[in-house]
């Protein structure tokens, strides 16, 4: 067999693939910290002054404390792992259309504490504390709820690093999709060990400075034209461009050997075998062929009730629920049924908190039904929680939605600002009972983001055995 | 007319930079792990076999089933019992592979320290510390396990000649790094932080394995103990592959491969950056009268050498550079030298003794560069040189050690590749660039003035390296104040 048509050589091509492209594309991004794109818009910044709409800065005056100037790092010796420890972060004055002042912080850096999962930053080793986390040290945002003041407070990252202390440059450490961007404004990058707390060096400060225009008409008329094209120019590259050769490549070599593409050859192995896409890979092929290459919703299932990947589809695609039981047996009458994510979301704009039964969305849902379910996702703080709802409510003085659940929400833990939440349709996948050939399967046509949830409905002590992919 | 103040465009620079970095980093190079071009060539070895890098591991390591290269036969001993304070691991000789000449490592044992073991009897953990994380090692079924990885590195590589006069490396030892605790390994896709570092050694050197210990379950339960996990991401991005067998595969996807190398570097357009500078440069000349350059430097700007590369490239003219300056206080060299070649000057900003400065003053200038490998040999100082020089078969070559600029007569060998110093005294260091100087005679006029400029030379040139005549250098200090610079 060619090695084209197995997994192992065809998941390491794939891989290195998909770094390849995930590594060029986040360039383009100028709203992540620290791209080509991002500092393109820096430079933009810099001439015409201010903070662009919906963006924070901190007004230079009240950077922190002057002592710490020009650096802005405070560097805090911690007594002993073990005891409490806490650093003051004094008032700072923000801009964001107005000038708001924050509260004085002190923020904690204790043993103990949990960290972004919710899991123990730190396990007590004897006398002996060997441990270190990152974290973001941010403001958190309540003006959209009315509160006029605005917050230090601290979101601790999961992942530990040991690299050599005042090595800023190599702090990396990736922020999920749904950290609260929206709400929580971060100024500083900190890096906690087991003797001292590092805050980032005064460029993540500096970062996110509004600036006063500059007076002169000139330099903003002579400059400014050519950074908003290099911006332009940054964000609009297409890298995806350059793999489609590669790809069309795959689908020859992989015709000749298997006489199908490859995208149909691997729908089929996918359900032979345990193989995955590649996710940066998937997302490179969603960007060549505007089709889903192949994700997985659900772990094969044998009870009514199914375990979800969480995955997501690299473009919106209908979902293929597949009869995973061999040929020639009795088939049951099972109906899978699927809550499909509908295209587009919307960001949670205030807390959720147990018992709670408004969820408070920003934007204009009107056109959501008057009443279904709804999902809150945040990968950050890994929740997902449906609920349902019945009213819904647009408020346009403030632009945002409120919808009333059927009943209290048992969320369990606090769901913060910026969650993403979907709305959901409910789809059938019947199978009738008899004989037929293997992996018989039913499509629900549509454009979906994926399945928040599947089960299956039956009668009896029968066998089955079902998976929720892509199609 | 209101220019742009040297405040702001300090800072308008510095995000110029940081963008062009960014981009250039995503793009890197087949030498530069993660980025774009690097994974690239990584899938094109996959393809055609062998190896895009000039350091690779010959594949006496088996691919396994599993998708990891293993180091065959490996063995780990926990040493005392109980206590998790070391292992060690055996490996075989292990062949590789430097600018395709072959070397090897003798087998040896790598033994891993914990510096902090904790007693599982008691606490059922074991704990292994790399640097100041830690690694938990349990009794139990926790899926929240960490581990620590280990790097695993060949040092000490050193270029040299045997008796036959063949080129080879003198290979050192084995070494490691203890690295990073990687959380919860069980985890399908657990986070593994970049590697560190290696310490400072001499030579490049070859990341060998990334090792992950972790618990493992032996007679049906778990028990504290190391199972190896030399994970592929270095051991793959090294092997050199053998070649591909199946014509298929190699005719259909490396034209591909080829194509989509050329398509991202064909994409990463310099020319908006360019947009930029035009802008700079227009908006300094008709607001202030200045060029930009010049208006950079006397503004003392900071400009990095990613700005400088960007700009060179842009403009093959690099930012104005002080080479020299003097006083009655002394003379001192910045070390500084061009990214393109450009007219180098004496300028004079004080003159308090006309009468000392006329005549000539010799210089030696850097004509051009090359960056060098290593040492060829044990007795001479013989130096491998990165690329193939056109240069005189004999001159003089700048060195520098430590703040001292050296000149040093050389012949360059046959080969073009490789050059000895013919001087009665070596440097002491092997230089990571040399430079081919050229000695030039400039004449100071009698009506020199404050504010004056002399050529150094009519040609251009990376940089000035240093005067001939020291005694004739410090007259002129003695009786001005000067800067060497470009224009």
């Amino acid at each position: 067999m060619s090695k084209i048509l197995t997994p192992e050589y065809v998941s390491m091509l794939e891989s290195v693939i998909g770094k390849s492209f995930r590594r060029l594309i986040q360039e383009s991004d100028s709203k992540t910290v620290g791209t080509a794109a991002y500092w393109a818009y820096k430079a933009k910044h810099v001439i015409k002054g201010g903070v662009s709409s919906g963006r924070v800065g901190i007004v230079p005056l009240d950077m922190f404390d002057a002592n710490l100037v020009p650096t802005y790092k405070i560097i805090k010796e911690r007594p002993e792992p073990r005891q409490n420890y806490t650093v003051s972060i004094p008032t700072l004055t923000i801009f964001n259309g107005k000038e708001f002042r924050t509260i004085p912080a002190v923020q904690n850096y204790n043993v103990g504490n949990r960290d972004g999962n919710n899991t123990d930053v730190d396990s007590e080793l004897e006398d002996l504390h060997p441990w270190r986390y990152s974290c973001i040290i941010g403001l958190s945002d309540n003006t959209l709820a009315g509160d006029v003041r605005y917050y230090i407070s601290t979101i601790k990252l999961p992942r530990r690093s040991a690299l050599e202390i005042n090595e800023y440059e190599d702090l990396y450490e990736s922020v999920p999709a749904t950290y609260p961007r929206e709400s929580f404004i971060p100024i500083s990058i900190a890096n906690v060990t087991a003797t001292k707390v590092y805050p980032s060096s005064s460029f993540h400060f500096t970062d996110i400075v509004y600036r006063p225009t500059i007076q002169d008409d000139e330099p903003l008329q002579d400059l400014f034209p050519a950074l908003n094209k290099l911006e332009d120019y940054l964000e609009s590259i297409d890298f995806s461009y350059a793999f489609q050769p590669f790809m069309e490549a795959l689908n020859t070599v992989t015709r000749l050997s298997a006489n199908v593409s490859f995208k149909e050859y691997w729908d089929r192995k996918r359900l032979e075998i345990e193989f995955r896409h590649n996710k940066d890979f998937r997302m490179l092929y969603g960007r060549v062929y505007k089709r889903e290459l192949g994700v997985d919703y659900t772990d094969t299932f044998s009870s009514n009730s199914a375990t979800m990947t969480y995955e997501e589809p690299a473009v919106p695609c209908a979902v293929e629920v597949v009869d995973m039981l061999s040929r020639n047996q009795d088939y049951p009458t099972v109906s899978v049924i699927l809550n499909v994510k509908e295209p587009g979301f919307a960001r949670l704009q205030s807390i959720i908190q147990e018992d709670d039964q408004l969820v408070f969305v920003n934007g204009d849902f009107s056109t959501w039904p008057d009443a279904g379910k709804i999902v809150i996702e945040d990968d950050f703080y890994g929740i997902r929680k449906i609920v349902e709802y019945n009213s819904r409510f647009y408020h346009s003085s403030v632009d945002f939605t409120e919808f009333t659940l059927s009943d209290p929400i048992e969320a369990g833990t606090e769901i913060k600002p910026g969650a993403r939440v979907y709305r959901l349709s409910e789809k059938i996948a019947h199978f009738n009972s008899g004989s037929s050939p293997a992996y018989r399967s039913v499509v629900v046509e549509g454009q979906y983001l994926g399945v928040a949830a599947a089960y299956a409905t039956y009668s009896g002590a029968v066998n089955i055995n079902f998976k929720v992919r892509s199609y | 007319m209101a220019v742009i103040s040297p405040t702001y465009l300090q800072n308008l620079l510095y995000a110029i930079d940081k963008s062009y970095e960014s981009l250039k980093k995503a793009y890197g190079d087949k030498e530069s792990p993660g980025s774009a071009l690097y994974n690239l060539s990584l899938a094109k070895v996959l393809v055609r076999g062998g190896s895009d890098h000039e350091l690779g591991l010959l594949p006496n390591y088996s691919h396994t089933a599993s998708g990891n290269y293993v180091v065959s036969p490996t063995s780990v001993t926990r040493q005392d019992g109980n206590k998790l304070n070391h292992f060690q691991i055996s490996f075989p000789t292990i062949s590789f592979v430097y600018k395709g000449v072959r070397g090897y490592v003798n087998s040896t044992t790598l033994k891993f320290n914990s510096k902090y073991g904790g007693d599982y009897d008691q606490e059922n953990f074991a704990y292994v510390r790399g640097r100041d994380s830690y690694a938990k090692i349990t009794t139990t079924g926790d899926d929240s396990a960490r581990t620590t990885v280990f790097m695993v590195y060949i040092k000490g590589l050193q270029l040299n000649r045997d008796n036959d006069n063949k080129l080879y490396y003198y290979t050192g030892s084995l070494d490691y790094t203890t690295s990073h605790v990687v959380d919860k390994v069980n985890q399908s896709d657990p986070y593994v932080p970049p590697p560190p570092a290696p310490p400072s050694i001499d030579g490049p050197y070859i990341p060998l394995a990334y090792i992950k210990p972790s618990r493992y379950t032996e007679g049906g339960g778990y028990r504290i103990g190391i199972r190896l996990d030399l994970t592929r991401p270095y051991s793959l991005e090294q092997v050199h592959y053998a070649p591909q067998e199946e014509t298929g595969i190699l005719f259909n996807l490396l034209p591909a491969l080829i194509s989509a190398e050329s398509s991202v570097l064909n994409q990463s357009s310099l020319n908006p950056y360019k947009e930029v500078f035009d802008s700079l440069s227009s908006h300094c000349n008709s607001r202030a009268s200045i060029s930009f350059r010049e208006y950079v430097y006397n503004n003392g700007l900071v400009v990095s050498k990613s700005l400088r590369e960007l700009y060179s490239l842009l403009y093959n003219r690099d930012f104005i550079l002080n080479f020299c300056s003097g006083s009655r206080n002394g003379i001192s060299t910045t070390g500084a030298v061009a990214l393109a070649k450009g007219k180098i000057i004496i300028k004079f900003n004080e003159v308090s003794n006309r009468a000392a400065l006329p005549g000539a003053l010799g210089t030696y200038l850097i004509a051009d560069k090359v960056k060098v490998i290593g040492k060829v040999a044990n007795t001479n100082y013989k130096l491998k040189l990165a690329n193939y020089v056109n240069w005189p078969q004999d001159g003089r070559v700048g060195i520098r050690s430590g703040y001292s600029n050296g000149v040093y007569n050389y012949s360059l060998g046959a080969e073009g590749d490789t050059l000895s110093i013919t001087s009665d005294t070596h440097p002491d260091v092997v230089p990571d660039e040399i430079y081919l100087l050229s000695e030039k005679t400039c004449v100071i006029p009698d009506n020199i003035a404050a504010g004056a400029s002399v050529d150094l030379a009519n040609e251009e040139y990376f940089g000035f390296w240093k005067f001939v005549d020291s005694s004739r250098a410090s007259q002129i200090a003695s009786n001005s104040s000067f800067v060497i610079r470009t224009v």
